[in-house]
């Protein structure tokens, strides 16, 4: 009955979404989870703040009217009950930002250009030195699907995107090419993490890279 | 710039690592959810800069609830209409109490369909969206609107007939 009025709408829906052109802006999805968990903890320190204050108001107002030594034990319960103060005041990104940002596509590079030596890749990586033999084995793996050391010792990444998850840790969009079969990895996400006084890929995305040429099931545990 | 704790971020049952695989969990499914998401939030609103704030928000539900979500794709798609559904709420609200205020903006290129569908009750217009747009079954349109099937199809037949009066007087 309505198919006609249907076929049309979905061409006026289909019109209308063409021109619409969303840009994701992850650094303003973070911003707003971190400003949600600021929140929460201003409200649970305030709500601390309310149940010592009141606590200790009706333990006072209890020890007036009363001389049988309970009414510390009201304020005092209401304090012992009440876990470790959270802080609100954790760092959302590292002091030097830029410095920072340099230093993690610096770590990206050494951990996945095909030319980098071995050295450059160990230091680069959250417990690198155990992920040298799975190197290994993720090359020959590699060769067996056709991709040839030269190939392999081409590979460059691109760092698309850098958001900060707090001082210490950030996620990283990047993309890995090898000569002679494009863009192996788009806009894929890994992890930065700072650790032994610099920042480094962290070892869960170092093993997540090498787990996709079948090399290992699971990754060692980092150290 | 403080050096990381050992155990961040790889070793499981660390609170950290918790937290960062979450973030990453959510920006994963944030490049690959995003524009749908707002084409679907501009179609329900009318407005591309209020659709990518609702949907920001929705993204926002989906962090807080993402340990107790089974399907975050599905949960995010509902967390976008009911967040559209609120707003229009609110906008119907200030309407109503500014008895002079404009007309909505209509697109300067005129597109009548749109502008019919615009004019529909939430429901009717969020179940045709996702039947046309989304193109999810019934079933699905009903758990998101919290309705049975048969009122999703009374919803969209009804909805039709209404886009037909206006583009077919």
């Amino acid at each position: 009955m309505h198919r006609e009025t249907a076929d049309a709408l979905k061409r006026s829906l289909d019109q209308r979404t063409r021109r619409v052109d969303p840009r994701p802006d992850v650094d303003e999805l973070l911003r707003r989870v971190q400003a949600r968990a600021s929140r929460r903890q201003h409200l649970a320190v305030f709500a601390i703040v309310l149940v010592l204050v009141v606590g200790t108001a009706v333990g006072f107002l209890i020890g007036q009217s009363s001389t049988d030594g309970r009414s510390a034990s009201v304020s005092i319960a209401a304090r012992d009950s009440i876990g470790p103060t959270p802080n609100a005041d954790t760092p959302l990104q590292p002091d030097d930002v830029g410095a920072a940002m340099s230093a993690i596509g610096t770590a990206f590079h050494d951990g996945f250009d095909g030319a980098s030596p071995e050295s450059a890749r160990i230091a680069a990586t959250q417990g690198g030195s155990q992920m040298v033999q799975l190197w290994h084995d993720s090359s020959e793996f590699a060769a067996r699907f056709g991709y040839t050391a030269e190939q392999i010792a081409g590979t460059t990444i691109v760092v698309r995107d850098i958001s900060f998850i707090d001082a210490t840790h950030a996620i990283v969009r990047f993309t890995i090419t090898i000569p002679g079969h494009g863009d192996v990895l788009v806009d894929r996400i890994g992890y930065a993490v700072f650790t032994d006084g610099r920042w480094k890929i962290s070892s869960r995305t170092a093993c997540d890279l090498v787990s996709l040429t079948g090399a290992l099931k699971d990754c060692p545990p980092s150290s | 710039m403080a050096a990381v704790d050992e155990a961040a971020p790889f070793i499981r049952g660390d609170e950290k690592a918790d937290e960062v695989e979450l973030a990453g969990s959510l920006v994963d499914l944030y490049y690959e959810s995003y524009g749908r998401m707002v084409r679907l939030a501009v179609l329900l609103t009318g407005s591309q800069p209020a659709a990518e704030d609702l949907v920001h928000d929705a993204f926002l539900r989906v962090h807080r609830h993402w340990h107790r979500v089974e399907h975050p794709k599905a949960y995010l798609r509902q967390a976008v209409v009911n967040a559209c559904r609120s707003s229009a709420r609110r906008v119907d609200l200030e309407r109503s109490v500014q008895a002079t205020s404009p007309p909505p903006i209509v697109s300067l290129e005129a597109d009548e369909m749109f502008d019919a569908l615009a004019a529909l009750p939430h429901r009717q217009r969020a179940a045709l969206v996702l039947q046309f747009y989304e193109d999810l079954p019934q079933s699905e349109i009903a758990e998101i609107l919290g309705c049975r099937e048969g009122t999703v199809a009374s919803l969209v037949h009804r909805g039709l007939a209404q886009l037909r009066r206006v583009v077919e007087p």
